[in-house]
């Protein structure tokens, strides 16, 4: 008589390691242009030392860059600013910045690799607005844990924190994004904290989570303080999963 | 509060056109914060202070609408929660 499979696998723990962010804050502010720069200002290319860890090799997965350039506006004025992968440009904007203001442009992208060079360009429509901070990390979205089994039964997000957490430049959060969890490549509602399911299909296209800034909403945005520089969007992310596959497929 | 626009035009715009087109925004909607535009999707994403009642907010939608002569999709994004129909 042969050996029966057992329905469940046994306890899967994944654990997702972040780096900490890279973050400069130059000793003397540029100041901006009043045209787009040639070369832009904020510049990082992802290498294989800035993407997150795993415990074990998840089956599917897509990396999101987090972006953010901040600076001061002596005179109230506009900022423009524009980003580009790879030498193409993503998005432009311009947002208005009081006087004594400072600002922080926060920039996601979506779907990045090893080798992707990210850009941020500013420049400003006054001449005494300048930027002196900069920082960078990677994030995971769309994780599938396995090719097979597809149904996790149980899946418990078992430790979520907010990312990334930056530290250089006085910095303060804007707000934090909530995790968007999917079911057979539904919306369910989103959480912001540790979350247990009794059951999730994994999805092709989502799998069992979106990150919101950087996936769920690719926008950038530009946040103005008159006391924090940066003053940041943030994500909650999962740093941890707990879950039994169920055998059915 | 953001609005997302279809623009139905998808290019890089330059350093004058972003000036351009910011200053005639600025013009139409007098409580507009700042403004993204994706030369991949050609949306259009404004960010609005000021808070409105829902029948002042409909109407201003609506206004701001007929001045941006968007083509195809509107998104309104308010507390988080999205909402997007086909025009």
């Amino acid at each position: 008589m042969g050996r029966v499979t057992p329905l469940l696998t046994s306890r899967k723990v994944l654990n997702i390691t972040y780096r900490t962010p890279l973050e400069t804050l130059l000793k003397t502010p540029e100041t901006l242009p009043t045209e787009e720069p040639t070369v832009p200002q904020i510049s990082y290319t992802v290498a294989e030392e800035h993407l997150p860890t795993f415990s074990f090799p998840p089956y599917g997965k897509k990396w999101v860059a987090l972006l953010y350039g901040a600076g001061k506006f002596v005179t109230a004025g506009i900022l423009h600013w524009k980003t580009r992968k790879n030498g193409a440009a993503v998005a432009s904007g311009s947002a208005s910045v009081s006087a004594n203001y400072y600002y922080t442009v926060n920039a996601f992208f979506f779907d990045v690799a090893v080798g992707d060079v990210l850009e941020l360009a500013l420049w400003s429509n006054q001449t005494d607005s300048n930027w002196d901070y900069k920082a960078f990390q990677v994030q995971v979205t769309r994780l599938i844990p396995f090719n097979k089994p597809r149904l996790l039964r149980p899946c418990n997000f078992s430790s979520v924190p907010a990312h990334p957490v930056l530290t250089l430049g006085n910095p303060s959060v804007s707000g934090t994004s909530s995790l968007h969890p999917y079911h057979n490549d539904r919306l369910l509602p989103s959480i912001s904290g540790i979350t247990e399911y009794a059951s999730l299909y994994v999805g092709n296209t989502y799998g069992i989570f979106r990150i919101y800034r950087g996936d769920y909403s690719t926008s950038t945005s530009v946040s103005t303080s008159s006391t924090y520089r940066p003053y940041y969007y943030r994500n909650w992310v999962p740093t941890q999963i707990i879950m039994r596959g169920l055998r059915i497929d | 509060m953001r609005l997302t626009l279809d623009t139905g035009v998808r290019r890089d715009l330059s350093s004058k056109e972003m000036a351009m087109l910011d200053a005639k925004l600025r013009k139409a909607i007098p409580e507009l914060v700042g403004w993204s535009y994706s030369p991949l999707t050609g949306e259009l994403t404004l960010e609005i202070g000021g808070i409105f009642e829902d029948d002042a907010l409909l109407a201003k939608i609506d206004e701001w609408k007929t001045k941006s002569d968007c083509t195809r999709k509107l998104r309104l994004e308010l507390l988080g929660a999205v909402v997007e129909w086909e025009e």
